[in-house]
């Protein structure tokens, strides 16, 4: 199809689309040419006319499962009212029983149940025990159960150990429902953290002897998120993969042999050191490496791990894990025996004992001083230049939460000695002092739909956010206690309890209203609204008569919001607005920005680092401007308080008194691996960590010897480059380069580090690039040569003394390529191919530099320059390849890609592939640097974390 | 002629330069940077464990960016690279999401039972976004920038001006490339694929 056709019609169809229905035909007829474009253009009108709203809501809406779809389906007289979660059998539901008016939840089965399971459920339904969730009906192809509110402690475990106390009280509470199911002779099977729910009334174990006889859903319908799950998925050439349930398992389970009720009790000792170390006690690479441990392995002392835990508890402990059943606890009385005599000694020993103080770890922040005056002057000073010293502040990490299981929001309670805060988990409270943790109570439905808390002035009532895309934004207030949760308002896009718990301010969902209410929601009185700018962070005044609150522009390029506005404050008496500073760099942005008002009289605010040298990425700090009580304005010039690089901190939360502060900080980390490369480098041994900080770091280049490893490294705040000998964990600082952009590497002769930035000539952009050099061994770069690159060019070096360095750059749709020496620069054009503008353009050389590879989004050419001959290979379907470079042999490209998870991967020169890592999806793989030698494989894995810090002392 | 005024710049920001100066393998880099970030934050969107109006994409993909990158430093222009990055990596988040979902309900193997009826929904909804990628995989072989608004706007989420800030064409463009690619893609699902 001609062009000027396509253009024609795009250009009448939008015309006439524009146009009332009733006039379209009319200007169709008469706008078109042909009768062929004119009855094109009617039936796309047509078909549009049908469209409805089709694409226009996010693909993202579409795919959400908020459980809300549910609501309404039958299952004989149950109503199911929403999706709880979803377990390795099947969805778990909410669902009401319609004849008694009962919560209950539903467990779905994939298929029918049989007549053996259906006996078996039986048996189980007749068991009614206070730990053991009773099992109400059981449908064709469904279970009806107890709805239990809580967490399992699966989940639980996640966060680390449980107190001593409450690993005693919560096994006698195993122990007890187990002795129960046993007495009527049946047995659990499949005992393990994910079956034991953790409720406000206790321990529930779930799923008695029915685990085994579900008719399984295939691979865990829900599991695919799951850090496990997307490691179990992941080929068997990982070989730091971990299987599930196997390592709950008891020897004669392993062994295939009949079980009883000993086997349960083993299952038991393997949860409570689990409990107390946070550790699975036989936990292997591989199934069979878990077997061998379950049936052979002595299991260490519980106290090695976690010297809080008692050493009566771990005789319980290792006499529950004999692996000859003859040898262990006979029955479950026995062992609730033991346990309950440990409860009832330590009980007495606790009160005898004064309060015990865990270890705290106090970060100072002078640490980062020291690691600056380390990295020399030049960058000291420049810091000094750039940001004035902090006032010192301490810190102290408060949660430790997984990637996976970030929290979303928190609040520190008045007095300073709790944390209260949210993950994807549900609500705790932790205090500060002793590290120890609970659960608030709440509702199923609240939990899942929860994302911040605010605790009123006097520590036990608490204000939530809560929201989905069906109800956004609610507030509801219910204590730490877990009393029923009261909605008091809707459409709340942030919230602030006044210091004196009289009033609660709020934005409204667009963010352009701030609003005052009473603390139950009544009286609600709007303060401040806006047509153009948007309003971020309303915060009470220590003696709550105004409020401090972020100004900003809203700006249709997102990218924009976030950054740059101002704080002002309000009178709420006379409505009196006052600006206290504005900031191009002011964090703005509507989830992510929170002030804080110190009782001191200083509103803390964050900034980014605009002028911060280095930094792997954009570092935002916090600061803090007094106001003056009496007029509202700034009363002297704003202060850095932090001195963080590459975090994002948000939400800082005061103590009532202000002299503790909670923070949550978010950094990216990437550490470099090493594994060794076997049989022909087709495989990959387990990896080893190769570099381990809290920075990113991100390998570079082997050097030619195949000794040391050339990375960046934001360490010490600012992005330099390090050499790492093999053998060693240290490393050692290179020469600062100049303006380094995205690439560096040892050059063949073993003599410099060659590496390119980017010239650019104003606004318009591009540009030349710029080749410097600097020698390995140390010294100051030095210019090799400017280049117009034009719009699609690479560059590469052989990693071998036998190879030359190659620039390839497109020319008139060829990709023409250029020797480029340290010394002397550019030379005559090696090769040319034809090559496709905006496929992509990345080079590689091979380690003799007689073969050029190109590489597009689809294929790899490769080009034996002094033969004049080449050969193209496919990329296979689905891989999307980030980075190649040879191998040591010169036969293949060894590649970091992702197809759905992340992977390492080795593709021949005749476009077969090995898998040599895969890592699943939430850690990405790249880059993947084989040594010169071919005896290793560096990579980078990159993780995000995010953490609540207490800061005190600022 | 004048070099960047600092001497190191985020990595993220130093690639989107890197690739707006020509070097296009920068863009690959950037896949590794931004896209588990992405990936995790819209999973738990999906899986309902956060409130949307943190999470709508446009707005992952905005933490994301304030993140990543150094905006002082970057141009309009790998401002608008970055907003075209995100959009595909959503793509590929969703689509490869919705096709996991898919494969578990193969590899199930069982027929559907009465209480999947409201899931079956999800699922239906998992297959359709299946077959659109493909489809739109078609449409971009004929009409590329077309696709890429669709691209933009449904799966990143970005908004008509902001995908005509990305694609560097007017508003009235997206609007019009828009308007057809949703008619084209709507008869390519029906099954009446045909050129538009």
């Amino acid at each position: 199809m001609p062009d000027d056709h396509q253009d024609q019609l795009d250009e009448i169809y939008a015309a006439a689309l524009k146009l009332d229905p009733a006039q379209r035909t009319a200007f169709v007829r008469q706008a078109c040419s042909t009768n062929g474009l004119r009855e094109e253009i009617e039936s796309l009108l047509d078909d549009a006319e049908r469209l409805g709203s089709f694409l226009e809501k996010p693909a993202i809406d579409a795919l959400s499962m908020t459980g809300r779809s549910l609501i309404g389906v039958m299952l004989g007289p149950y109503k199911v009212e929403a999706l709880l979660g979803a377990g390795g059998m099947g969805m778990v539901y909410r669902a009401r029983d319609t004849r008694l008016g009962r919560a209950v939840a539903i467990k779905q089965a994939s298929g029918e149940f049989s007549g053996r399971f259906l006996a078996e459920a039986r048996a189980v339904a007749a068991l009614n025990h206070p730990h053991v969730c009773t099992l109400y009906d059981i449908g064709p192809n469904y279970l009806v159960m107890e709805l239990l509110e809580g967490q399992t402690l699966d989940r639980r475990l996640r966060i680390g150990p449980l107190p001593v106390d409450q690993i005693v009280r919560s096994g006698i509470e195993i122990v007890n429902a187990l002795a129960a199911a046993h007495a009527r002779g049946i047995i659990h099977r499949d005992l393990k953290p994910g079956n034991i729910m953790m409720t406000a009334a206790g321990v529930k174990v779930l799923d008695f002897g029915l685990a085994k006889l579900m008719p399984l859903a295939a691979a865990a319908v829900a599991g695919m998120d799951a850090p496990t799950a997307s490691i179990q998925q992941a080929p068997r050439t990982d070989p730091g993969t971990v299987v599930g349930t196997v390592a709950y398992m008891s020897p004669e389970q392993a062994r295939g042999e009949e079980l009883d009720g000993r086997s349960d009790l083993f299952t038991l000792g393997i949860v409570l050191y689990e409990m107390a170390t946070g550790k699975r006690p036989f936990e292997g690479s591989s199934n069979a490496v878990t077997f061998e441990a379950i049936l052979n392995r002595p299991v260490p002392p519980a106290r090695e791990l976690n010297p809080k835990v008692p050493e009566r508890l771990d005789e319980i402990i290792h006499k529950a894990l004999e692996k000859d059943r003859a040898l262990r606890y006979q029955h479950a009385s026995d062992l609730l025996a033991d346990l309950k005599r440990l409860e009832r000694d330590s009980a007495s020993t606790q009160q005898a004992l004064a309060p015990r103080k865990t270890r705290r770890l106090w970060i100072a922040i002078a640490a980062t001083a020291v690691l600056l005056a380390l990295a020399g002057f030049w960058i000291w000073s420049q810091r000094e230049r750039f940001s004035p010293p902090p006032r010192i502040a301490r810190e102290q990490q408060l949660t430790r939460n997984v990637p996976e299981n970030r929290h979303l929001g928190f609040d520190i309670s008045p007095d300073g000695q709790r944390l209260l805060y949210v993950d994807m988990l549900g609500l705790h409270l932790r205090r500060i002092d002793t590290g120890e943790t609970h659960d608030v109570p709440l509702p199923q439905e609240l939990r899942a739909r929860l994302w911040n808390v605010m605790y009123f002035p006097d520590g036990e009532r608490i204000l939530l956010l809560t929201g989905d895309s069906a109800e956004p934004a609610q507030l509801w207030t219910t204590s730490i206690f877990g009393e029923p949760p009261r909605k008091i308002r809707a459409h709340v896009r942030q919230a602030a309890i006044s210091p004196d718990g009289a009033s609660i301010a709020f934005l409204n969902f667009e963010c352009n209203e701030i609003w005052v209410m009473g603390p139950n929601g009544e009286n609600a009185k709007k303060i401040l609204s806006s047509e153009n700018d948007r309003f971020y962070s309303p915060v009470w005044s220590p003696d709550s008569r105004r409020l401090a609150y972020i100004k900003a522009k809203p700006n249709y390029l997102r990218f924009e919001e976030g950054l740059g506005g101002s704080i002002e404050t309000v009178d709420l008496e006379r409505g009196a607005r006052e600006g206290v500073l504005s900031a191009p760099n002011l964090l703005a942005a509507r989830e992510s920005a929170r002030l804080a008002w110190l009782a001191d009289g200083r509103v803390l605010f964050n900034l980014r680092d605009d002028m911060a040298p280095g930094g792997s990425y954009s570092s935002w700090n916090l600061w803090g401007v007094g106001i003056n009580p009496r007029t509202g304005k700034a009363s002297g010039k704003p202060q850095k308080i932090t001195n963080w690089s590459g975090d994002l901190p948000w939400q800082p939360r005061a103590s009532r008194n202000g002299t503790r502060l909670a923070v949550n900080k978010g950094r990216f980390r990437n550490n470099i691996y090493l594994a060794e490369l076997r049989g022909n480098s087709v495989r990959l041994d387990t990896p080893s960590q190769f570099t381990a900080s809290d920075s990113l770091d991100r390998p570079y280049s082997w050097t030619i010897d195949s000794q040391s490893l050339i990375f960046s490294s934001d360490r010490t705040g600012t992005k330099l480059l390090y050499k790492q000998h093999l053998g060693r964990t240290s490393a050692e600082m290179l020469t600062p380069p100049e303006n380094l952009s995205d690439r560096c590497a040892a050059t063949p002769d073993g003599n410099w580090i060659l590496y390119h930035s980017i010239v650019t000539t104003g606004k318009a952009g591009p540009s030349s690039i710029r080749w410097m050099r600097m020698p390995v061994a140390g010294g100051p770069p030095e210019r090799v040569l400017d280049f117009s690159a034009g719009p699609e060019w690479d560059w590469d070096c052989s990693r071998s003394s036998r190879g030359i360095c190659v620039v390839g750059r497109l020319e008139k749709e060829h990709a023409i390529f250029y020797p480029l020496d340290p010394l002397h620069g550019l030379g005559k054009a090696l090769a040319s191919t034809e090559w496709p503008a905006g496929a992509g353009f990345s080079l590689a050389v091979s380690p003799d530099g007689s073969l050029i590879s190109i590489r597009s989004d689809r294929q790899i050419r490769f080009l034996d320059w002094r033969k004049g001959t080449e050969r193209t290979i496919q990329i296979p379907a689905g891989w999307w390849i980030f980075q190649f470079e040879f191998s040591a042999d010169g036969k293949a490209v060894i590649c970091a890609a992702q197809a759905v998870s992340f992977f390492l991967a080795r593709i021949e020169l005749d476009g077969s592939t090995h898998i040599l890592l895969d890592r699943g999806r939430s850690q990405s793989l790249a880059p993947a640097l084989p040594s010169p030698d071919g005896r290793y494989l560096a990579f980078g894995q990159l993780t995000f974390e995010s953490n609540v810090w207490l800061l005190e002392n600022f | 002629m004048k070099f960047h005024e600092h001497s190191s710049r985020g990595e993220v920001t130093e690639l989107l330069l890197a690739w707006g100066a020509g070097r296009h393998s920068a863009l690959d880099q950037l896949v590794p940077l931004i896209y588990p970030e992405l990936r995790r934050l819209a999973h738990s969107y999906m899986r309902g464990e956060r409130p949307d109006h943190t999470l709508q994409t446009a707005a992952v993909i905005n933490e994301a960016y304030l993140r990543l990158v150094d905006c002082a430093r970057v141009q309009w222009r790998d401002r608008a690279h970055f907003l075209a990055v995100s959009a595909q990596l959503m793509r590929r988040v969703l689509v490869d999401y919705a096709r996991s979902r898919q494969y578990q309900k193969r590899g199930a193997g069982e027929r559907p039972v009465p209480v999947d009826a409201a899931l079956d929904l999800h699922r239906t909804r998992g297959r359709e976004l299946v077959k659109l990628d493909d489809a739109l995989s078609a449409l971009a072989k004929l009409h590329p920038r077309k696709a890429q608004v669709v691209e933009m706007r449904f799966f990143g989420g970005l908004t008509i001006e902001e995908s005509a800030e990305a694609l560097g064409v007017s508003r009235d463009t997206v609007i019009r490339d828009w308007q057809i690619a949703r008619v084209w893609l709507h008869r390519a699902l029906e099954g009446r694929g045909q050129h538009a």
